[in-house]
């Protein structure tokens, strides 16, 4: 009984920590159908705002939910205007510079950071269940991730901006018609997916060692569980999650860490060979 | 066809007269290491520039070379076969992970990100290996640290002949030209000019009645055999192989060598290979900047700014300011077309 | 029915809640010359597509000369001996005109044919002169006429066009007409078209499709004098 609760526990915190993962990269790709490589620096750099707003006296929680994501949003801005505007509909170019720029923040990162781990303590102490030592901040995860779907589908479905969001996402042409500029909506959603980004590395402080490289721990996992997804932005990013989470999480707990990843590469895998544009192409077509 | 093998001949003898006077100039140490990553360029300028493959996993065939290698000269001892293992077992990799690609229809940026997370659970997986229980026959893989220690390149059939020093760059210099020649002559025959087409208009191709998805998984199993053939070179080279060959930064490196350079020639990623591998080496030698961080900059200004390649633009530019103006515009990523194509 | 080269029983194509082609039975014979029309959305090319490969039926079943092709890719429809022109011009833009019929002819001519085969060709299609042309540089007509070569030049017995006749002027259309009708001459031909008056300069049998069914099959004049196809062109352009 303990055990079922532990393991149910592990696997909506391995769905959760998908969907934190995931959402600013599947905001920017599901509206923009750009593929921002450097996703991985982006959540790096959230996590070094953190780490260095926490060590100069802020509240943890101040620093994570408000400090991180509002640093690498104005990163992403920046990073809007100089490089991926000049490459809107160019994607594999978009790749490409997003690549550089991983690269770049990384060595960024080094210079200024040191190839050492930093880290800080989770602000929420462990309990046990039974004879089971749970994670507190696990819950905190989970929490969070039904707090960024929450508003991710408040903004898109309820406020005027989602909605002029989704309508240039769906065709430029008839937004600037309505008198909407669609180069101010993409650059609106690219500062709100590397917001999110900047959220996910803050979120993930805590539980890891920070060090310039820990991009890459993440981006393979982000990327997969967007483009598995597909174009529906929450739709995409919860069935995917689920998907992934359940049964990477499986395969780690019977097995390793290690075995996990490989089972969650295989699955995408036979996953893009069914169903080439993704889960949403096919189920919950028409959904958000 | 014939003038084009020609072109090529003349441009390996050239090529051949450099870099026998290289040594002049470098140590041979040095040069070695520059012509196996103009080996490795090569095997990705020929699936990127003239196949319009998009691999952002060339390291992964690259760091399965050495590792083969390393592994098999561990079991072995001597080293012809461990040397034809390096080679044939990225091409069967290849072969199954493009199969799987291609037969599944899968675009560009999907194959971008599958050969990006493949290298990278290589990456992750090596890195995990330092356990005792991961052994290959008697070879320990050795989690971050790498294998060190096995035979390396020896004379065929003589396991104390081992090949060495300047010997060994030399041998290096020669299979690079050799490898040159061949994909030359690969991209004349009826096969290259197939995958031309297939880049060039995939459906046209295919209602002619050719298998686009079995040359394209062909093609790209022989980049992956060169890029195999580059990693154990460098695996005798370095005597350590590390899971730092699937790196990204390692992959990255291989894109952008081709990018500077420029696609749709063969030289090009060569040259870009071996002038950024150097600049990287005498960068290394300073600790003010990050190299990863050159390397980024590099990155994002060649897209940017050359989306052609630099070789291809420079050589543009120079051809401009000495001839009439051309019409026509410019041409698109990848690749130059065959009818206008440099053959070099 | 034995005789007949191409065969559908029971096409149907839906796209979502869209039926493009609905339980539609075509039969073609062997050297019949066949032209589907049908106002905009009628489902002719969507038809088309489900014959060649490019799209895969939702449900019933494709024949060609006694093989269930059906699940078949492109590339083995076109194996059959079967040449296809797609709608938009499909040709290599960054390879010269012989290249681009060299592809054609090399699948299907021993190595020391091919170069009479490209030649033979171009020359039938009139592109001789611009042999050595890049396409990409080309009008849209001479694109046209370098992808016809190209179809000629492999040697089918089955041609299968989508709107041949888009974008031409004049009198292209009327030298297309010519060059169709010399191909029909040892091939079986469908064309799916728009043009009225290209239809009528080649003759032959017509289909009229009318959302995703067959409406009619007859000789041209017939056809045109027909109150049902007059409404169903008229009805929608109007």
């Amino acid at each position: 009984m303990d055990l079922a609760a532990i393991f149910a526990v592990e696997i909506l915190y391995a769905l959760a920590s998908l969907v934190v993962i995931s959402s600013g990269l599947a905001v920017v790709f599901g509206m923009m159908r750009v593929i921002n490589l450097a996703h991985g620096e982006f959540m790096m750099v959230g996590g070094y705002a953190t780490i260095v707003a926490v060590k100069s006296g802020i509240n943890i929680y101040i620093a994570m939910l408000i400090v991180a994501p509002i640093v690498v949003g104005v990163l992403g801005v920046i990073v809007e205007r100089l490089i991926i505007r000049r490459l809107y509909g160019r994607l594999v170019d978009t790749m490409l510079a997003t690549w550089g720029l991983s690269l770049l923040l990384i060595g960024l990162a080094s210079m200024i950071f040191g190839n050492t781990t930093t880290g800080i303590s989770p602000p929420i102490p462990g309990f046990a269940i039974g004879r089971y030592q749970v994670n507190g901040y696990s819950f905190f995860i989970i929490l969070a991730a039904v707090a960024i779907l929450v508003a991710m589908f408040a903004v898109l479905a309820g406020t005027r901006a989602g909605l002029v969001a989704r309508g240039a996402m769906q065709n430029p042409a008839m937004a600037s018609a309505l008198g909407y500029n669609p180069e101010r909506v993409y650059m609106l959603t690219f500062f709100a997916g590397s917001a999110l980004a900047g959220l996910a590395g803050g979120l993930f402080a805590p539980l890891l060692g920070l060090v310039p490289t820990i991009g890459s721990a993440y981006i393979a996992k982000a990327f997969i569980t967007v483009i598995s997804g597909g174009a529906s932005v929450i739709a995409g990013l919860v069935s995917s999650a689920v998907l992934f989470g359940a049964t990477s999480q499986i395969f780690t707990l019977a097995t390793t860490p290690m075995v996990g990843e490989i089972a969650l590469l295989l699955i995408a895998v036979v996953l893009l060979r069914l169903l080439p544009q993704g889960i949403t192409s096919r189920f919950f077509r028409g959904a958000m | 066809m014939r003038g084009e093998m020609r072109h090529a001949l003349l441009v390996a003898i050239v090529s051949a007269i450099v870099l026998a006077v290289a040594p002049a100039l470098i140590g041979t140490y040095t040069l070695t290491l520059l012509v196996i990553y103009g080996i490795l360029a090569l095997s990705l300028g020929l699936i990127w520039g003239f196949g319009g493959i998009l691999c952002f996993g060339q390291a992964a065939f690259f760091g399965l070379g050495a590792y083969t290698y390393a592994i098999a000269a561990i079991n072995i001892g001597e080293s012809t076969v461990p040397f034809l293992l390096g080679i044939a077992i990225p091409f069967l990799f290849a072969a199954a992970l493009g199969a799987m690609m291609f037969y599944g229809r899968l675009s560009d940026v999907y194959l971008g990100v599958i050969t990006l997370v493949v290298t990278l659970l290589f990456f992750r997986f090596m890195n995990s290996t330092a356990g005792p229980e991961y052994v290959i026959g008697t070879a320990r893989l050795g989690g971050f640290n790498g294998i060190p220690g096995f035979q390396t390149l020896n004379v065929p059939g003589d396991p104390s002949g081992y090949i060495f020093g300047d010997a060994y760059y030399y041998l290096t210099a020669v299979a690079l030209l050799i490898v040159y020649l061949l994909v030359r002559w690969l991209l004349a025959s009826p096969f290259g000019r197939i995958a031309m087409a297939i880049r060039e208009n995939e459906l046209r191709v295919e209602l002619l009645g050719y298998d686009a998805r079995a040359r394209k998984t062909l093609l790209f199993s022989i980049g992956g055999a060169i890029a195999g053939l580059a990693g154990t070179l460098y695996a005798s080279w370095a005597e350590i192989v590390t899971p730092g060959m699937f790196s990204l930064g390692q992959s990255a490196e291989i894109i952008i060598w081709c990018i500077v350079g420029g696609l749709g020639t063969l030289v090009g990623p060569v040259i870009g290979a071996m002038i950024l591998a150097y600049l990287k080496f005498a960068l290394g030698q300073q600790s003010v900047i990050d190299n990863t961080l050159v390397l980024g900059a590099i990155l994002i200004l060649c897209v940017l700014l050359m989306p052609r390649g630099v070789v291809p633009t420079l050589g543009t530019e120079l051809r401009r300011s000495f001839q009439r103006p051309q019409t026509g515009g410019t041409r698109r990523r990848p690749g130059a077309s065959p009818a206008e194509r440099a053959h070099v | 029915m034995s005789d007949s080269v191409v065969q559908t029983r029971g096409l149907t194509m839906r796209f979502g809640g869209v039926t493009a082609v609905d339980n539609v039975d075509f039969s073609l014979r062997r050297n019949e010359l066949r032209c589907l029309i049908g106002p905009n959305g009628a489902g002719k090319s969507t038809f088309f597509k489900c014959i060649t490969g490019m799209l895969k039926a939702t449900s019933g079943e494709v024949w060609i000369n006694g093989h269930e092709t059906t699940t078949w890719d492109p590339h083995q429809v076109a194996r059959l001996g079967v040449g296809i022109k797609t709608q938009v011009p499909s040709v290599l833009d960054g390879f010269t005109v012989r290249e681009n019929v060299w592809l054609a002819a090399h699948r299907v001519t021993a190595a020391d044919g091919v170069a009479s085969r490209v030649a033979e060709a171009m020359e039938r299609l009139a592109v001789s002169s611009l042999a050595n042309s890049v396409v990409g540089s080309l009008s849209h007509g001479e694109r046209q006429r370098v992808e016809l070569s190209m179809i000629l030049a492999s040697r089918p017995w089955l041609v299968l066009l989508d709107e041949p006749a888009a974008g031409l002027t004049a009198a292209e259309i009327a030298t297309l007409g010519e060059i169709v009708t010399d191909i029909s001459r040892d091939a079986a031909v469908v064309i799916v078209e728009h043009d009225m008056q290209f239809i009528r300069s080649i003759a032959g049998l017509v289909t009229v499709f009318a959302q995703g069914r067959i409406l009619m099959e007859d000789q041209v004049d017939k056809v045109m004098a027909d109150a049902r196809v007059r409404e169903v062109y008229l009805g929608r352009k109007n």
